[in-house]
């Protein structure tokens, strides 16, 4: 199962990006053929205040009300939130990840079904050695 | 943005906290891909209003602060 990067989905939410078409075709296979995906209530974070800060509050909320809504997009929250930060902390010292990558990173392992991270985020090669990951471009 | 500590700015948030948490709940529509291009129309003309071309790569600029 691929765990999506906010990355990806900003990419496809935003038409001036030059990943808008790779973003939403990732994106509208994944609803369309109900291929079950994963990303975390921190991307969700991520995407709806990057959007709320750059152009509205409106549209903000309502990309984070549409992606919950994605019935085969599981969406992960830390069990135990101490252990969780404690291995994003040992994951961003050990590798160089920054600090909101490592979360991801850690949100993807801790779902068994997860085996890939897609993103457009170069800083994930850190990390080709755990896991499969795909760096789109456009 | 950082959270206001007025009863104004909590009754906000908690308006969004409740629709966040309802929607968990709402019935799974087909529309969600008609739902992203309406947004994608809407996201263009705030950002010609604007002035501005928002690309990842200022999102990215901004996690890696």
């Amino acid at each position: 199962m691929e765990y999506i990067d906010s990355s990806v989905f900003i990419g496809a939410f935003l038409p001036t990006d030059p990943n808008h078409k790779i973003g939403r075709s990732v994106i509208d296979t994944m609803i369309r053929d109900r291929l079950p995906a994963a990303t975390s209530v921190f991307g969700l974070a991520e995407i709806g205040g990057f959007f709320t800060r750059n152009i509205s509050e409106k549209v903000g909320l309502k990309h984070v009300t549409t992606l919950q809504r994605i019935e085969n997009l599981q969406i992960h929250y830390a069990e135990d939130f101490y252990t969780f930060m404690d291995s994003v902390l040992a994951i961003s010292v050990s590798t160089g990840l920054p600090g909101a990558d490592a979360i991801h990173f850690v949100s993807a392992i801790s779902l068994p079904e997860v085996d890939e991270i897609v993103t457009l985020d170069r800083h994930f090669r850190r990390m080709e050695d755990q896991i499969k990951v795909t760096i789109l471009r456009g | 943005m950082a959270i206001k500590d007025t009863a104004s700015g909590n009754k906000r948030i908690a308006g969004h906290i409740g629709r966040i948490k309802k929607n968990q709940n709402v019935k799974k529509d087909e529309q969600i891909l008609d739902t992203l291009d309406e947004l994608a129309k809407e996201t263009m003309e705030i950002l010609k209003k604007k002035g501005i071309s928002l690309t990842v790569e200022d999102f990215l600029k901004e996690r890696e602060r």
